[in-house]
């Protein structure tokens, strides 16, 4: 033994290694939602460039058998240490996660010109637009985040917006602030390990939605809620994940209209998904990791829902990023069409589909520091 | 190639080690040569050329002065040499690390609009380009005799455990173990134990120090206050601390396990009571270098009290620039040069009078001199820098900090507590001695590696290893623009 440590020690080392030579490669993590570094190919070309280096150091660490419990270790020692605010988000010691959105993040400019492009929309289209900043979640429950914790100032940019914005119901060519009366709760409106809202918030926010538009609230109960999953651990978990995390439930509301739905431009479901359908959800992901996904298969530059029974009137655009996927199943009653663009993927025109499609009212649906931070909303006059 | 990554730690180093020691002893030299071009070229390939270039220009340099010293023509021609072997290394260095400076600068100050050449920096060539004008000074001087093996030379240069920061190895420190040395299993295990803790130093602490840092350099505008400011100076403090002892510690190590024996590049700087000891104990191989190369051959202290505080104002000012193309870092070097001669004039002597309890009032001063002087060191933008500096001391900051931002300097402070602490402890003499007590008598460099420290070891690489792998986490949402 007393000769046997360096030995000992370089043999631990390339065994560490080399085990991942030996494993079947992993080509996708759902932990981390990213496909994974492979094996480079050995070439002349490759080691030239460089390529070949970085690749194998990425590989070494991607294909390295027991990377999620490493990940998991180190997110302990760190918790150990003190520490709570941990690769972008609040670990919090229950087990639940809180998003961290800090102030240099984000900008005021960057805000302004957005507000700037709805009204020109507005404006240039002569249709009713309603903004809808979904509040981040401890505008909702402040008790989510650790006290004193870093936390961008969401009130002031509420206020900013409602300043620039008129306030009322939007009338054609206008662009209002929907009203969120958010701090009169008793449940969780967020996930417990994801970025999203859940149900409970979904719900809620889409009731503030309709009585703004001066329609009457909906007991919710009334859409049928079903307990889909009970084993749900989201993105925030994936950032920080600990054994102890919490498990949050997916509940969908089942009491829906008959609708029929198609995709088109790009998305990012990793299943691949089979044009039109004659529901929300594609319930193959309440398998997956990635549960959230369950609504419409993740996000798609443009969904278009047409509803086949019910009372609803008129056609209702919606601009969006994913916490509306959720709040969907709850607007479609009220009108015959509903359509959404996810300006990530959408590779269309906005003003073209606005000329060509003449919806009723366009809702910008967006959970606060998203909108804030959104850079594609250029697009919307283009 | 970087030593805390997985290539280097599972395939290079195994790799190298082995066959190493697979090799007769004649090759062995050799070996460790084509395995530091390797190392070096792995990253970037091209800029082997440079340091091929620096070594068989140095080697040749040094063949001509043992050759003009044997024919008794040394004086002349012997100096000749030597210059053009410092104008050589110095136009290297100058080259690919100043020019852009010196464009920049005159493009502000002329208002003219140069552009600027883009040279990417190669690694490590303000440590070999020392390295090799320390050996043809030390040919020179009679110090050291020519290598004659252009293989030794250059597996001196290009070696690669201190090849990329440090320490810097005169050639005089190792000449005769770069053409005999003995290995053992005693150097080998003490080198491997010292390998891994300065590793873990490395990954462990420094690493998650610079996150924080990072983190805490966002912070701007009515939200940046006193209490944020000084968390982030403590955490650039540790960080630059344990980032580059751990890789001196690494390159030691590593050293030893191929038999040699680098000179040690710190001994617990931050337990010093003044600037002075400061520097006789931070990044120790470079004021050596300084001292021996530029300090001495100016004239050190001998010539007058003016003429001493000129060549120190020379010495570091070129100190500061070593670190960094730009004014930022000549600045720092300045800063410290203020110091040193205020300390050398009246304070040393008003610190003798602060004994006993009053002692610590000297650590706080040494402390705060260079707390304060990585502020002007971590920021290339001056501007930024004076806000920092700000933000340390100025009475606005403070109240900000404690009346309107109370809870969010208690949540970063409370949070940060735990791991200060144990950089704290890690930073001092304390650490070494508690251990010591633990493992019971001597560590000694003499022996071989107890239980504990094997066991300690084997800890400290398997969290290393851990937060390696973990660091590569990159969890993408799709759901970020």
């Amino acid at each position: 033994m007393k000769k046997g440590y360096t030995i000992l020690v370089l043999a631990a080392l390339s065994a560490i290694a080399c085990s991942s030579l030996f494993m079947p490669v992993s080509k996708y993590s759902a932990m981390e939602n990213r496909y994974l570094t492979t094996w480079p190919g050995l070439s002349v070309e490759n080691i030239l460039s460089g390529t070949f280096q970085k690749d194998l150091e990425k590989a070494l660490s991607d294909q390295f058998p027991f990377r999620d419990a490493c990940v998991k270790l180190s997110v302990e020692g760190e918790l150990a240490m003190g520490r709570q605010d941990i690769s972008g988000v609040y670990a919090k010691r229950d087990g639940s996660y809180v998003e961290k959105v800090v102030s240099s993040e984000l900008s005021k400019s960057r805000f302004d010109l957005n507000l700037r492009f709805l009204s020109k929309m507005a404006e240039d289209h002569q249709v009713p637009v309603d903004l809808f900043m979904v509040p981040s979640a401890p505008e909702m429950e402040p008790y989510r985040l650790p006290a004193g914790a870093p936390y961008y100032d969401a009130a002031s940019y509420r206020a900013a917006a409602r300043h620039s914005l008129s306030s009322g119901k939007a009338k054609a060519g206008e662009v209002s602030v929907v009203p969120v009366d958010f701090q009169m709760r008793q449940k969780e409106h967020y996930f417990y390990t994801d970025h999203h809202y859940n149900n409970h918030g979904a719900y809620e926010c889409a009731m503030a939605y309709r009585s703004y538009l001066g329609k009457k609230r909906r007991s919710y109960h009334s859409y049928g809620q079903k307990l889909m999953a009970d084993d749900f651990r989201g993105t925030l978990y994936s950032k920080a994940p600990r054994a102890n995390a919490k498990y949050d439930r997916i509940i969908l509301p089942s009491l829906l209209q008959k609708v029929s739905v198609s995709y088109e431009g790009g998305s990012d479901g990793h299943l691949t998904n089979s044009g039109e359908k004659d529901s929300l959800y594609d319930l193959r992901y309440l398998k997956e990791k990635d549960k959230y996904s369950t609504y419409q298969g993740g996000n798609h530059g443009l969904v278009r829902v047409k509803v086949k029974d019910g009372t609803g009137k008129g056609k209702l655009l919606i601009i969006k990023d994913s916490f509306a996927n959720s709040v969907l199943p709850y607007l479609v009653g009220d009108y015959r069409e509903v359509d959404m663009i996810d300006l990530r993927y959408y590779t269309g025109s906005v003003k073209e589909y606005l000329e060509k499609e003449q919806p009723d009212r366009v809702l910008v649906y967006y959970e606060m520091s998203n909108f804030i931070k959104e850079e594609k909303a250029s697009a919307l006059i283009r | 190639m970087v030593f805390s990554s997985m290539v280097f730690l599972g395939i290079f180093l195994p790799m190298v080690g082995l066959v190493y020691y697979l090799t007769p002893k004649k090759f062995r030299n050799l070996w460790l040569f084509m395995a530091s071009l390797l190392f070096y070229g792995w990253g970037e390939p091209k800029y082997i050329l440079i340091m091929l270039f620096s070594t068989v220009f140095d080697y040749v340099n040094g063949r001509l002065i043992g050759y003009f010293d044997a024919k008794g023509l040394h004086k002349s021609a012997g100096k000749a040499i030597v210059a053009l072997s410092c104008i050589g290394n110095l136009s290297i260095l100058g080259f690919f690390k100043y020019t852009d400076f010196v464009i920049g600068s005159v493009n502000k100050v002329c208002s003219t609009d140069f552009p600027l050449l883009e040279i990417a920096l190669p690694i490590g060539i303000s440590f070999y380009t020392f390295q090799t004008m320390s050996y043809t000074i030390d040919v020179y001087r009679g110090l050291v005799k020519p290598q004659k093996n252009i293989i030794s030379f250059g597996m001196y240069v290009c070696l690669f455990p201190q090849l990329i920061a440090g320490p810097i190895v005169r050639y005089q420190d190792v000449a005769r173990e770069v053409d005999e040395r003995q290995e053992s299993e005693l150097l080998r295990q003490r080198g491997i134990y010292r390998f891994i803790i300065g590793l873990s130093k490395k990954v462990l602490l420094a690493n998650q120090a610079g996150e924080l840092y990072q983190q805490l350099q966002l912070f701007s505008g009515s939200e940046l206050t006193a209490p944020v400011a000084w968390l982030s100076a403590l955490m650039y403090t540790f960080q630059i601390y344990f980032d580059f002892s751990g890789y001196s510690d690494m390159a030691i190590g590593l050293g030893m396990f191929f038999g040699f024996h680098f000179p040690e590049n710190f001994s617990h700087p931050y337990e010093s009571a003044s600037v002075t000891e400061f520097w006789r104990r931070w990044h120790m191989t470079l004021s050596t270098w300084f001292r021996e190369y530029v300090y001495i051959p100016l004239g050190g202290n001998r010539k007058g009290r003016g003429r001493q505080i000129l060549n120190l104002f020379v010495v570091w000012g070129l100190t500061g620039l070593w670190h960094g193309a730009d004014w930022n870092f000549l600045l720092w070097g300045l800063y410290y040069f203020l110091f040193l001669i205020l300390e050398k004039l009246f304070l040393l002597r008003l610190f003798e009078k602060l004994t006993g309890k009053l002692g610590f009032l000297r650590h706080i001063y040494t402390m705060l001199v260079v707390v304060s002087g990585w502020v002007l060191f971590s920021h290339t933008d001056l501007s930024k820098a004076l806000i920092w500096w700000k933000a340390l001391f100025a009475p606005s900051y403070w109240y900000r900090g404690l009346v309107m931002f109370g809870a969010q300097s208690r949540y970063l402070w409370m949070h940060s507590l735990p791991f200060l602490l144990v950089m704290t402890v890690g930073c001092t003499g304390l650490m070494q001695s508690l251990w010591r007590r633990l493992i019971g008598g001597e560590e000694s460099r003499a022996s071989y590696l107890c239980k504990r420290e094997m066991g300690l070891s084997a800890i400290l690489l398997v969290l290393s290893v851990i937060y390696l792998v973990s660091g590569s986490y990159n969890p993408f949402l799709y759901f970020r623009f």
